[in-house]
């Protein structure tokens, strides 16, 4: 067998997968913590996506990230074995996410052509934010990503034999796991039918009908009962109801007791149009089953207050001996 | 029970008078494969050490003869050894080195926040500061590292995460060893055991060897 005398060292930290996936966990850390902000979410979500991509597809071999020999000689592949060419000083680069994830779907069956696609799509809102004066996180109100991106996530993950709980812990991973399965459900497409249906009788309605229940509607969606949406049949305030996924949160504000907690939605009304849809998979298909954070405000002293004890006074008895 | 079946079940095994006609790097290699980190001897010995006498990048540095806390070794580094054998060499009946078991608090059920929790060494090391996480799969095993002292939180649940990880230590059950005969010896794992000692009156009285193991046989 012909040998060379050149002994490979270790891997470039560009391309070790290992040191790429040390950022992984970080980056959820830090996306979990911003679940209330939009853009901060979104981009920690990005960087998290980008770098565990990385990271898989550098444990299948780390030269696989390295930028293409066509454009910078041979260097990046020779750092990414572990080889240290003679010259100047090299800096490795690698190739782009588009890349990476091209090269995932065509290693891992289950990396699928959506994968693929998002990633490409949710990595460029990354660039866009970093390299433009566009807002791409900002631009929508809601995460409508979200399923996707924890589908995403679980499927490469998976590549790597980790399940969602190793990064997430097992709380956070049990909301994504339901979002992913909620957005799988393909039968929960047939509520856009409905409503399409619910669209089309509002449409039929006259002017001052129209006026009438959205005025109705409005009172009606008070903020205390329900988180506040737009009707997607009719466009009126109306509200979605749900249940608590995390434990409160409890701080103090302006001297009042504030506890926040997250909440998946579970079911939608709309008193305008008469549209109600009911399960997180349908409100999921039809764009209404991001999750929402409720607060509620309470007196410290009504808070933290410990129940008297009465037995040292007489009984209540209005009644006169 | 073989004694890497007794270390695998319940994370530790204790062996009075260990071959006492066996140097303390034969007795090892008779446990398993005896791993070097970083220095020319595979074993080294445990002195106590008053504080001023010691550098402050060690235990002894920074608790001098008193209780050291609980830790796991070389929890600053990517890949810490797996096993660590204690042995006797000078024996005392009065200190104890203690071990409460990592299992209970860090499995997923318990501590959610775990797997998010990064941290890194709080000054450089031998591999800069990597980014850590306290529990980590390794294959099929999880892999616990804990050093309130060299750890510093790297992410926003890790600082509620230690001190999470801090109250649950308080509960956990606590095994109490006493090396005070030669040959004594304390096998266990270093990815799932927490160790300490307890404070030392008189410093003179005790040297323990300490040789880490790549593997059990």
């Amino acid at each position: 067998m012909v040998t060379a005398n050149i002994e490979p060292q270790e891997t470039n930290k560009a391309y070790d997968s290992d040191a790429i996936f040390a950022k992984v966990g970080r980056y959820a850390d830090y996306m979990l913590a911003e679940k209330e902000d939009v853009f901060r979410f979104g981009l920690w979500s990005a960087l998290m996506l980008e770098h565990l991509a990385r990271s898989v597809l550098g444990a299948v071999h780390p030269a696989l990230l390295a930028e293409e020999a066509e454009k910078n000689g041979f260097n990046s592949l020779a750092l990414s074995l572990g080889l240290a060419p003679t010259g100047k000083r090299l800096v490795p680069k690698s190739i782009a996410i588009s890349i990476v994830a091209q090269r995932l779907g065509v290693l891992f069956e289950t990396i699928t052509k959506e994968d693929v696609n998002f990633i490409k799509t949710h990595c460029g809102k990354r660039n866009a934010e970093l390299h433009s004066g566009e807002e791409p996180f900002d631009a929508v109100q809601s995460i409508g990503w979200e399923p996707e991106f924890h589908r995403t996530i679980c499927r490469l993950l998976n590549c790597i034999n980790m399940e969602l709980s190793d990064i997430y812990g097992e709380e956070e991973a049990e909301v994504a796991n339901k979002l992913i399965v909620a957005y799988a459900d393909a039968s929960a497409k047939e509520v856009l039918g409905e409503i399409e249906a619910f669209k089309r009788d509002w449409d039929a309605r006259n002017e001052e009908e129209k006026q009438t229940h959205l005025q109705q509607a409005l009172l009606w969606a008070q903020r205390n009962q329900g988180h506040r949406l737009d009707c997607p049949a009719c466009r009126s305030v109306a509200l979605a109801f749900g249940d608590a996924v995390s434990p409160a949160n409890v701080t103090l504000e302006d001297d009042l007791v504030v506890e926040r907690f997250d909440v998946l939605p579970s079911h939608f009304e709309c008193i305008a149009c008469g549209l109600k849809i009911s399960g997180l998979s349908r409100l999921t298909a039809a764009g209404l089953g991001d999750r929402y954070s409720k607060k509620s405000y309470s007196d410290p002293a009504e808070y933290y207050a410990i129940e008297p004890d009465w037995s040292m006074y007489e009984e209540d008895n209005n009644e006169p001996w | 029970m073989s004694i890497k079946h007794e270390v695998q079940k319940k994370g530790w095994a204790w062996l009075r008078e260990l071959e006492p006609s066996m140097t303390h790097i034969e007795a090892a290699s008779k446990l398993g494969v005896p791993l070097c980190m970083g220095c020319n001897d595979p074993v080294h010995f445990l002195r106590p050490t008053s504080q001023a006498n010691a550098d402050d990048n060690s235990y002894s540095g920074n608790y001098g003869l008193g209780e050291f806390p609980f830790h796991t070794d070389f929890a600053i580094l990517k890949a810490p050894p797996r096993y660590m054998y204690l042995r006797c060499e000078v024996g005392s009946s009065n200190v104890g080195t203690l071990l409460k078991d990592g299992f209970p608090f860090s499995g997923p059920k318990h501590l959610s926040l775990l797997a998010r929790a990064t941290v890194r060494p709080r000054r450089r090391t031998r591999e800069g500061r990597p980014l850590l996480r306290l529990v980590e799969r390794v294959s099929d095993e999880r892999r616990i590292r804990w050093d309130p002292l060299y750890l510093a939180a790297a992410s926003p649940s890790a600082k509620t995460t230690i001190d999470e990880v801090k109250q649950r230590l308080q509960d956990t059950k606590t095994e109490r060893f006493v090396f005070d005969k030669y040959g004594d010896t304390l096998v266990l794992d270093n990815w799932r055991m927490l160790h300490a000692r307890e404070f030392i009156s008189d410093p003179k009285e005790r040297v323990i060897a300490r040789c880490y193991l790549e593997s059990l046989w």
